[in-house]
């Protein structure tokens, strides 16, 4: 069956198995691996994307189901994704990596809303998301940097 | 990837719908998918065909006569955000609000899919069973109106016949003035064991309904004539919760044993957070 998606702005015209979850055809028919598959049960939150401006866990929808829809990962350009980036990277909010771009997909959303959030605003906005490495003080630490935008790379606090 | 072929549509009519499910008993309805896709991926479900809600006209929220309708297809962030929901319906708000597993899921997943899969332990029966809410189910015989107290009919069965799909779930205004929600589980992010959910007049009468104990939601009420106020409401409902369940719910999260322990508890809870009209 044939779908028709726009994804991070472009529109995209794929044949899929109808068997096939939406993060598999953005990862294997479309290349975007930032989308990860983790638990394919919802709980671990890894393949969230954004999906008609709403948070989704891909692996959790059919591809068919995504017909006509506008779906934004992870590699998407433009704000607050650029800002969470550069936060991640510089408070260290990751340690394997795996959960990092649902992070950063929640993390975008939420700032999105909410452009001042207090810890506690990230720890519930993360809520569906694990980090096995149970790295999750940096994490919100990145989340609040980027809030915050000071501008300075190496204005970390997360270590002290 | 799902290893099962089958068919998918999503029809834009009710009518289409309603034919399409006509004759085929293994359908599946795809409500927003966290339960439906997650079973198929696992083996655990296989159907020949997956109808999806998704164009359908089932995600409204509207008030009805005094009350409100909550489409089949309405999501829990769509429920818990209604003004008409929290206005009308304050314990079903306050319900949604508590569902776990992020905004995502939350975004996407359903009450009337919660409700259709009709999991003991889980938040809508139980909620759905103390509003005296009514659901509204179609197939190509018409529409059917099944109150949710006979709508759940056991652990992962309710009501609905093969060929319906649920349509609305529309709870009627009440005289309830407070509320309280008590849910007993293991983690933030668990499915509930036990939940409680408490409606109350402030003049004495009171209605719990006690979900995940038994393998379906059960009501425990106080109704009191004008005048009398008994003081410990809360125990002797949590005494009699206990005692009017006979066969406990059993499951991975906890065996029956303590579902029996914990229900007496977790209903006194949920009648003191209402009366106190603030959480414990």
């Amino acid at each position: 069956m044939k779908i028709s998606l726009t994804v991070n702005g472009a529109k995209e015209d794929v044949e899929v198995d109808g068997r096939l979850l939406l993060a598999e055809v953005l990862r294997d028919r479309l290349g975007l691996k930032g989308t990860r598959i983790g638990c394919l049960t919802g709980d671990c939150g890894a393949c969230t994307v954004e999906f008609n401006g709403e948070l989704r866990k891909s692996c959790l929808m059919l591809a068919l189901g995504a017909d006509g829809e506008d779906i934004r990962t992870v590699e998407a350009a433009g704000e607050p994704l650029d800002t969470l980036r550069s936060a991640f990277v510089a408070c260290h909010g990751f340690q394997c990596g795996y959960c990092t771009s649902g992070m950063m997909m929640v993390a975008a959303d939420l700032l999105t809303r909410n452009p001042h959030p207090t810890a506690e605003d990230i720890r519930v906005a993360i809520s569906g998301n694990l980090c096995r490495c149970t790295g999750y003080d940096t994490i919100v630490a990145a989340i609040l940097k980027a809030s915050t935008s000071s501008g300075d790379e190496n204005g970390c606090d997360c270590r002290t | 990837m799902i290893a099962h072929p089958f068919q998918y549509a999503a029809p834009d009519t009710l009518d289409a719908a309603f034919a399409m499910l006509a004759g085929r008993s293994d359908a599946r309805v795809l409500g927003g998918g966290t339960v439906l896709v997650a079973l198929m991926g696992l083996g655990d479900v296989q159907t020949s065909l997956v109808l999806d809600t998704r164009n359908l006209p089932l995600s409204g929220i509207q008030p009805r006569h005094d009350g409100v309708s909550i489409g089949a297809a309405a999501s829990y962030n769509a429920i818990e955000g209604s003004p008409l929901v929290r206005d009308t319906a304050p314990l079903l708000a306050h319900v949604c609000r508590q569902i776990t597993g992020g905004r995502q899921i939350t975004n996407q997943a359903t009450a009337g899919g919660a409700a259709c899969y009709s999991n003991p332990a889980s938040d809508i029966p139980a909620c759905i069973v103390a509003l005296n809410a009514c659901m509204r189910l179609g197939s190509v015989a018409g529409v059917r109106a099944v109150p949710a107290a006979e709508f759940f009919t056991g652990a992962f069965k309710t009501d609905r016949r093969d060929d319906e799909m649920l349509l609305e779930i529309v709870v009627p205004a009440s005289n309830w003035t407070r509320f309280g929600y008590i849910k007993q589980k293991h983690a933030t992010s668990s499915w509930p064991i036990v939940t409680a959910a408490c409606l109350a007049d402030g003049e004495g009468n009171i209605r719990v309904a006690v979900g995940g104990a038994a393998s379906r939601p059960y009501i425990v009420e106080i109704l009191v004539r004008e005048g009398e106020l008994p003081s410990d409401s809360a125990r002797r409902i949590g005494e009699r919760a206990r005692e009017m369940l006979t066969e406990p719910w059993s499951d991975a999260l906890a065996p029956a044993q303590y579902r029996q322990r914990i229900v007496r508890p977790v209903v006194e809870r949920a009648v003191k957070q209402a009366l106190d009209g603030q959480p414990l």
